[in-house]
């Protein structure tokens, strides 16, 4: 051993790039040591959290810190020496670019909330960890828990990089007060555009007879849910280029021009009050509008005057309801470097009942578990209404698909609505004027 | 031009080459950090992220990655100083070091500036000159290939990257065009500094060879001239040993043999006339012819190795060794001698003696062994010799004069030798005891 000893000593004093190759090699080998050694110590180790303050459904909510900081308390008695650190302050309409931010400066926080229109740029980016082998490998985590659309929202080329965390559909109200009045039963949930236009048809009309229709049969009912009600994909997976001008498009069109008049914006001399008016028979809403302002004092204020319930949106034809559904899902930083307790934490925000419950109850949005939503137990105590309403939510979260999103939806969906909006209220060519559209968008989407 | 090419020209210029990479790549990082702030600062970070391609990486810890894994390279490159040829391995793993920091480094950067190879490059090209062509060629093969496929445009048609001229194309378009500018001119720099010490090491190395080629020349006369030196001394001292054998021969058989001769003489005469007187006479004719095998037997003990007549076989064997061993600093003799109980006659003394002598002579001569075991030791009434080196060995043996000649010497003791050269070369001899060998 000694000789060995001094036989190196010898070696190493032989000459002086001996030494150094010696000492660089030192050094990297204990940069990998001590690398490799903070992971392992029982150190205290933090996670990063990326989340925002306010909703993501543009209404008043205040509770999301509430949500997180209980998630956070429970995880940290879970995993004793590991704590869970976010930036507060950060608002929804801040958060893509605070995010963008961080990954700028390489600082990812380990789970992040995924906005839906950022989730193909972070995919893409490589900002997301591909969860697929934790979920294959994690036996008490269950796919099959989530319904399938909202699962969808967090695939990228067939992986999965997110997890929904809430949803949110458009439902569509009804005025059963005015329904009432004009002797008309309310529909089924499988009802078509063709029976909305019909119903709408039969409300519109000058009820006081002076000269004014003051009575519509809906508002806020766009271009973009007849499409919707169609199934028709207008954008490529890619977001390279959309195609308006085919036969599906068109017909979604024409059903535009067809019920315009039934529109209350059409009759700029009504109450511009809408659905709150009590004039109107139909009105598509999120489902977190609702739940937002139908608890007191917000119900008492806009929905006093008459009675209502919920259905789903029409469907373009019978037995093929096609609703998208929105939602805000969470993921796991490509770069964090606690990948399996970063798991643990993005679990306890996006399968445990105990956390979804509370999104249910607490925060504007839907649980994506089949087993809360189901139960229709977040529609609260509205007792009129809730033999009609019950498991109306499931159905429609079944029936649900996903968005195609990229990085310009939001720019290219605006362009598309001024467009489209002309052509409905203008009396020229359909096929024509598309492809006018379907040029600029095109020109837009690939610059 | 004997000034441009001499060696501290060209260590100037690869310590030009030192600062100046240390220059781009800090430049680089610099880069990479000031524009993330001022991305961040501007509010374009999301813009930016569009035209990157992947996730950039933290800009801080790029930095000082940079900075420390540079101060490393340079450490490393400047240590070997041009002149020093190091050791083989030191040499290897320098070299394999050096590849490794400018990939991480490179790796760092985004693969934007891949010259920092071309600075490895020019170190290996110096400090593998001396080792083997196959050697030398991988390393250049694999440094040329780790030059051109750290190009950020070959790799990102492999695997997602982020790609380096974002950051320069997010800046406004002249202070873009300005930072462009720079890179490129730093990067043209390092190229033609690059050619510069490819072409002065080039001519160094020619002139190198020149005076290498005028000194073989030199050698060549002076061997000539010490062989026919060594061939007069020869012929003197065959010269000198004839004359000396001749005296010896006159001194001890002749004065003998004429004294028998002359004595005889006498008793022939005086046998008849007094038989007592004869007797007497041979009795002393006896004496001469006694004196006379002393004599003889002496001059053959002249005759015989000097240390042998002295030490016995050890001790002449370790005088043999020290002297070898003094003849080469690279030589070194063990000698492990078991026998000391066993006390040999002169002959056989002599034929060990000449056996072991030859076969060290062939290890350091054809073998080129720069360690010889020698062992000897009794077992199974037999003395064993075993002599092992280090050396070439060979596959194939064809006994020369040598050899030959060592199987003769030991089959006339009754022994038998073996030759292994698989691994250097193995020579092992058996030879039996007599009785009356040992001592107690």
């Amino acid at each position: 051993m000694k000789s060995l000893f001094s036989s190196l000593k010898q070696k190493l004093s032989r000459s002086r790039s001996h030494r150094v190759v010696w000492f660089v090699s030192l050094i990297l080998v204990g940069a990998l040591i001590v690398g490799q050694l903070r992971s392992c110590l029982p150190m205290a180790r933090t996670l990063h959290l990326g989340v925002f303050s306010t909703s993501n459904w543009d209404v008043p909510d205040s509770s999301t810190y509430e949500v997180v900081d209980q998630v956070i308390a429970r995880f940290e008695r879970l995993h004793p020496g590991l704590s869970v650190s976010y930036t507060s302050g950060i608002i929804k309409d801040d958060y893509s670019s605070w995010l963008s931010d961080q990954i700028v400066q390489g600082r990812l926080p380990d789970v992040f909330m995924v906005l839906d229109e950022d989730f193909n740029m972070l995919a893409s980016l490589g900002a997301l960890r591909n969860l697929d082998s934790y979920i294959r490998s994690d036996h008490a985590f269950d796919q099959e828990a989530y319904y399938k659309s909202a699962l969808q929202a967090g695939q990228f080329d067939g992986a999965q990089y997110a997890l929904p965390y809430q949803c949110n559909l458009r439902l569509m109200f009804v005025n059963t007060t005015l329904l009432d009045q004009e002797k008309i039963s309310l529909p089924d949930w499988n009802w078509t555009i063709d029976d909305f236009a019909a119903l709408c048809q039969q409300v519109t009309k000058d009820t006081d007879q002076d000269g004014v229709v003051d009575q519509c049969g809906f508002v806020n009912y766009t271009w973009k849910d007849v499409l919707a009600a169609f199934g028709v994909p207008i954008f490529t997976e890619d977001g390279l280029s959309v195609q308006l001008n085919n036969d599906r498009v068109r017909r979604a069109l024409r059903y535009m021009q067809q019920i315009k008049d039934y529109d209350q914006a059409y009759y700029p001399f009504t109450s511009a009050d809408g659905f709150d008016s009590g004039q109107v028979a139909f009105a598509p809403m999120s489902y977190a509008e609702y739940k937002t302002y139908s608890p007191y004092p917000w119900k008492v204020r806009r929905y006093s005057s008459f009675e209502w319930s919920v259905l789903p949106m029409p469907a373009g034809m019978e037995g093929e309801s096609n609703i998208n559904l929105d939602s805000l899902m969470m993921g796991i930083s490509s770069q964090s470097s606690h990948p399996q307790e970063a798991w643990e934490l993005l679990k306890l925000f996006v399968q445990d009942e105990q956390t979804q419950q509370l999104i249910a109850s607490n925060t504007g949005g839907l649980s994506s578990l089949r087993r809360l939503s189901g139960s229709f137990a977040q529609f609260e105590e509205e007792d009129a209404q809730k033999a009609n309403t019950e498991g109306l939510l499931d159905y429609a979260l079944e029936n649900s698909t996903c968005k195609v999103r990229f990085k310009k939806y939001e720019d290219a969906m605006n362009l598309l609505d001024t467009g489209m909006n002309e052509i409905v209220s203008g009396k020229g060519d359909i096929g024509l004027q598309l492809l006018t559209l379907e040029r600029r968008i095109n020109d837009y989407l690939r610059s | 031009m004997k000034r441009l090419t001499n060696i501290q020209t060209i260590s100037a210029l690869r310590n030009g080459m030192i600062t100046l990479n240390y220059v781009i790549v800090m430049f680089f990082a610099s880069v990479n950090l000031l524009v993330s702030r001022e991305v961040i600062r501007q509010d374009r970070s999301h813009l930016f992220l569009e035209t990157v391609e992947y996730l950039p990486k933290n800009p801080d810890s790029v930095f000082w990655i940079c900075l420390m894994a540079y101060a490393l390279l340079a450490a490393l490159i400047l240590s070997r100083v041009v002149a020093e040829i190091p050791g083989k391995k030191a040499n290897y793993a320098s070299i394999g070091l050096e590849i490794l920091l400018s990939s991480l480094i490179t790796w760092q950067l985004n693969l934007a500036y891949s010259g920092l190879y071309l600075l490895v490059f020019s170190d290996c090209l110096f400090h593998m000159r001396r080792e083997k062509k196959s050697a030398n060629y991988t390393v250049m093969v694999v440094l040329v290939l780790f030059y051109f496929l750290s190009n950020y445009y070959v790799i990102s048609f492999f695997m997602p990257m982020t790609d380096p001229m974002a950051y320069f194309s997010i800046l406004q378009r002249k202070l873009s065009l300005l930072l462009v500018l720079v890179k490129n001119v730093l990067e043209v720099a390092n190229l033609l500094m690059f050619v510069a010490y490819l072409s002065l090491y080039i001519a160094h190395q020619t002139v190198e060879n020149e005076n290498i080629a005028q000194e073989l020349d030199m050698i060549n006369q002076v061997n000539k001239e010490l062989r026919n030196y060594a061939a007069v001394t020869e012929r003197i001292g065959e010269n000198n040993e004839r004359k000396r054998l001749a005296r010896e021969i006159h001194d001890t058989l002749g004065h003998a043999l004429t004294g028998i001769a002359a004595g005889v003489d006498a008793t022939l005469i005086i046998i008849d006339k007094s038989p007592d007187l004869a007797k007497k006479q041979l009795e002393l004719v006896s004496q001469v012819v006694r004196e006379g095998i002393n004599d003889v037997r002496n001059s053959l003990n002249k005759l015989r190795p000097g240390a042998l007549e002295n030490t016995g076989l050890k001790g002449a064997l370790q005088k043999m060794i020290s002297e070898f061993v003094g003849l080469s600093k690279d030589l070194s003799i063990d000698l492990d001698y078991e026998a000391d109980q066993v006390n040999f006659e002169v002959a056989k003394e002599d034929a060990l003696f000449r056996v072991i002598q030859e076969s060290l002579t062939n290890s350091i001569r054809h073998g080129l062994a720069s360690h010889v075991y020698i062992r000897l030791y009794i077992e199974d009434n037999a003395l064993h010799i075993l002599i092992e080196d280090n050396g070439q060995g060979c596959l194939s043996i064809q006994p020369g004069y040598g050899l030959t000649q060592m199987k003769e010497r030991i089959a006339a003791l009754h022994g038998a030798v073996q030759f292994d050269g698989s691994d250097g070369f193995t020579t092992s001899i058996v030879v039996p005891m007599q009785t009356g060998e040992y001592q107690s």
